[in-house]
């Protein structure tokens, strides 16, 4: 029987009415749900099934009788379906007498023709020699050619209403494979005894033309011999179209998802699926074939558990306000992470007014929110060195007057968070920096200096005077100001007590350094008055010499007081004046002893001065005492330099006596002497040399880094 | 000759002393500033010799001003070290000499008979 889309039953054939011992008009009123009970299958059919499964069911007769078998439904298009029932015992009996039945069907040119005559779809059926048994009404229709100038006919002749000539069709590859034919047609399915193709004929539908999907089989008597073949032809225009639009659309959508780097997304409400379109693979790691199977509840499992929520809400809600659907929240990858989605879609509504689908797109923000979450880190970060550091940035607006503040400049300033004007701020400054502070301001703006304040400010929140340093720049585009302030009030604090600290630690050491200058001129004091007491000149000598070499000492930290950094004393201002002291003091006999210093400025620390002093004090005493003894003049050279690495030489010379003949400095040394080699050689790791040439040269060559910064 | 010494580092007082005594001078010695001026009242001597830096309240300095108070006898001023701002402060006394410490008697020695060349030792 056929049942139309609700159901109802349109026409059935006699097995039917008179099985069901209703009248054939009688039918008409009826429903297949009031006939046919069905535990696997409920009506009316869904409109997918083009062709069913066979499922139990049960016959209802007039009279309440129940008839076992099983049944099958057939899309006849149009929301139509043809159900063919057979009871179980039919069912035993032909399937042990099919082939025969089908055998005599096929020689019965009436009953095949009764039984094509009843399919919708245009078919014919040809015989072994190709030519036509039957033509049914509905290829009649569609060709406009009567079956009767068609019963019978051979040679290609199923062919001329399709193609206008005689050749080969869909039937003839039931035969073999024939390469040329299969070209005729867009897509050809071939199975066993079948074959599926679709194409374009030309000259259906008027001359319009149409698709088609043409269907093709074997038909096979009970001993396995091929008897002939049917075809069906089934119009797919309109689906076709639609088929192409979709393509299309779906071109569309991969192609604006691809370039905008979105998924789109199709959902239908009814039926949960999703359909996904773009790089899915490559914003979520699933495959689209994974991706296509989560239903609505796929992607709400695939949310992250502290947005799903959130998410779901918001969707409920775009549903029941009718509104379009919009939320951001992170999207799990097959790998485990999460990226961040901005999520857009827009609902369509059925003819019941309800939503029917969601359109929408599905867009990675994960960068921008992660750039978003590293501002917030920093704004935190910045707070927070805000407070640690004490300081605050402001910005002033030169054309609206407006101040911008941060959190930072506000807690310096004591001012509540609120807009405030470029005057409101400057009137805090004390007002002796006013006329400072917008010099700095102007010359800023007109580029002339950069502007760097210090200033003190009174703090509204507690009136307490506060040391602020202020650094800006100008955007002459913006025509903005752009600070950073600093309390450096506790800072200075600080300074100032170091400095003060270092003042008295600076005293303390000056005044060390004198005491043990007065405490070495008391030692010399002390030598003095004892050499008083004494008749021997070779003690008062001694203890001259020895006086002298104590001031050299002393003299060292004399410069050490009176110098800057306490821990190195200049040099050439030391040599001059320890060798300008030397001659007036050991030139008893006046004679004219010229001094030529040729000294290079450096410091030196005390460690270096003194053994230079010393070595000094000794060359000097021994010219005095012995170079000039047989002269009334004499000429001393002294020369002192410091090369770039670090090597000091120390050149002495006189125009005296020199060494006696045979005199052997290793051997025949006065103290003096030894006391220039030890102090030159071992305590300065450096060289001494002495030469006997037109008087006495002392040559020193030492390295300044022999002692470190001690001070 | 009477040379009164002003010193506060007792040794150094007595080598001057000393020394001078050797040549025949007479010589006192004070430590404090408030002890010279103290003596220049009572007994102005011919020549001083004062170290500008004096333990006590009163630095060489101030004894000098208030010694030529009294009179105006030469002072020679004994320093450690130089040192500008007291230089310049010394330099009001409009003094005979300055001596660098260590003291070199000779020095001394050269002083008084360059300045007093009547005055020998007595």
């Amino acid at each position: 029987m056929i049942i139309g889309p609700d159901g109802n039953c349109i026409e059935a054939n006699p097995a039917v009415y008179s099985s069901l011992n209703y009248a054939k008009n009688e039918l008409a009123t009826l429903n297949i749900s009031d006939i046919l009970l069905s535990p696997d299958f409920s009506f009316p059919p869904d409109k997918k099934i083009k062709e069913s499964a066979p499922y139990n069911g049960e016959l209802v007769t007039k009279d309440r009788n129940h008839i076992s078998g099983l049944f099958r439904l057939i899309d006849c298009g149009k929301g139509n379906s043809l159900i063919i029932f057979r009871n179980y015992a039919t069912e035993q009996q032909d399937i042990a007498g099919e082939k025969e039945t089908f055998g005599k069907l096929l020689r019965n040119d009436e009953h095949i023709n009764t039984i094509i005559d009843f399919l919708p779809d245009p078919t014919f059926i040809i015989d072994r020699e190709n030519k036509i048994l039957a033509w049914n009404n509905a290829i009649e229709q569609l060709t406009g050619i009567n079956r009767k100038e068609m019963i019978g006919k051979g040679d290609y002749q199923y062919s001329i209403p399709f193609y206008g000539i005689r050749k080969p069709g869909l039937v003839d590859l039931l035969n073999g494979d024939s390469p040329e034919t299969e070209t005729n047609y867009d897509s050809i399915i071939k199975k066993a005894n079948m074959v599926v193709a679709q194409r374009f004929l030309p000259r259906l539908n008027n001359g319009a033309g149409g698709y088609y999907l043409i269907v093709a089989s074997s038909l096979i008597d009970r001993d396995g011999n091929k008897v002939g073949a049917i075809e069906s032809i089934k119009e797919i225009t309109d689906w076709k179209k639609t088929e192409d639009a979709l393509a299309r659309s779906e071109e569309r959508y991969r192609v604006v998802s691809e370039t905008t780097g979105q998924l789109i997304y199709d959902w239908d409400i009814a039926t949960g699926d999703v359909r996904w379109t773009g790089k899915i693979e490559e914003m979520t790691g699933y495959s689209p074939g994974i991706m296509n199977s989560f239903t609505i509840n796929g992607w709400v499992e695939n949310i992250h558990p502290e947005d799903r929520e959130q998410a779901r809400m918001m969707l409920k809600k775009a549903l029941k306000e009718r509104t379009n659907f919009h939320a951001q929240y992170r999207f799990h990858r097959q790998d485990g992470s999460f990226f961040y989605v901005e999520d857009n879609g827009i609902f369509q509504y059925g003819s019941n007014d309800r939503a029917v689908r969601m359109l929408g797109s599905l867009q990675s923000i994960h960068e921008r929110k992660k750039a978003e979450e590293s501002l917030r880190i920093n704004e935190a970060r910045l707070k927070r060195g805000e407070i640690v550091a004490g300081f605050g940035t402001w910005e002033f607006d030169l054309v609206t007057r407006q101040v911008y503040s941060s959190e930072g400049a506000r807690r310096i300033y004591g001012l509540p968070d609120r807009q405030w004007t470029i005057p409101e701020i400057q009137s805090h400054a004390l007002p002796e920096y006013r006329p400072m502070l917008d010099d700095a301001m102007e010359k800023l703006i007109k580029g002339l200096a950069p502007y760097d304040v210090v200033f003190k400010m009174k703090r509204p929140a507690d009136n307490k005077i506060r040391d602020i340093r202020s650094i800006a720049e100008y955007d002459s585009e913006r025509h903005v100001i752009f600070g950073i302030i600093h309390d450096i009030t506790e800072t200075n604090e600080y300074q100032e007590k170091i400095k003060s600290s270092l003042h008295e630690k600076e005293t303390l050491l000056r005044e060390l350094y004198h005491r043990t200058k007065n405490n070495m001129q008391v030692i010399a004091s002390l030598l003095h008055i004892n050499s008083l007491l004494s008749s021997s000149n070779e003690v008062k000598q001694i203890v001259k010499d020895t006086i002298q070499r104590i001031n050299t000492i002393g003299l060292v930290h004399q410069k050490l007081y009176q110098s800057q950094n306490l821990s190195s004393i200049d040099l050439k201002e030391y040599v001059a004046e320890l060798v300008s002291l030397l001659v007036e003091s050991l030139n008893n006999t006046k004679k004219n002893i010229s001094v030529t210093l040729d000294l290079q400025v450096f410091p030196v620390l005390i460690d270096i001065a003194i053994p230079c002093g010393l070595m000094l004090n000794e060359l000097v005493t021994n010219s005095l005492k012995h170079a000039f003894n047989n002269k009334d003049e004499g000429n001393i050279y002294i020369t002192l330099s410091r090369s770039s690495q670090g090597m000091i030489t120390l050149h002495y010379s006189d125009n005296g006596s020199g060494f006696p003949d045979g005199f052997d400095v290793k051997a025949d040394a006065s103290l003096g002497l030894m006391t220039i080699q030890n102090i030159g050689e071992h305590q300065l790791g450096g060289s001494v040399s002495f030469q006997s040439v037109n008087g006495l040269t002392c040559h020193i060559e030492f390295n300044e880094n022999v002692y470190s910064q001690r001070v | 000759m009477k040379i009164l010494v002003v010193e506060d580092e007792a040794m150094t007082a007595l080598y001057i002393k000393m020394m001078l005594e050797k040549k025949k001078y007479t010589v006192t010695t004070v430590s404090t500033g408030e002890k010279a001026v103290e003596f220049c009242k009572s007994e102005m001597p011919e020549l001083v010799f004062m170290d500008i830096h004096l333990a006590g309240e009163m630095d060489g300095i101030e004894a000098s001003r208030q010694i030529r108070s009294y009179g105006q006898v030469p002072i020679v001023f004994t320093t450690g070290y130089q040192e500008d701002a007291y230089l310049k402060k010394a330099e009001e006394i409009k003094p005979l000499a300055y001596i660098t410490k260590p003291i070199d008697i000779n020095i001394i020695e050269k002083i008084i008979t360059e300045n007093f060349p009547s005055r020998n030792s007595s």
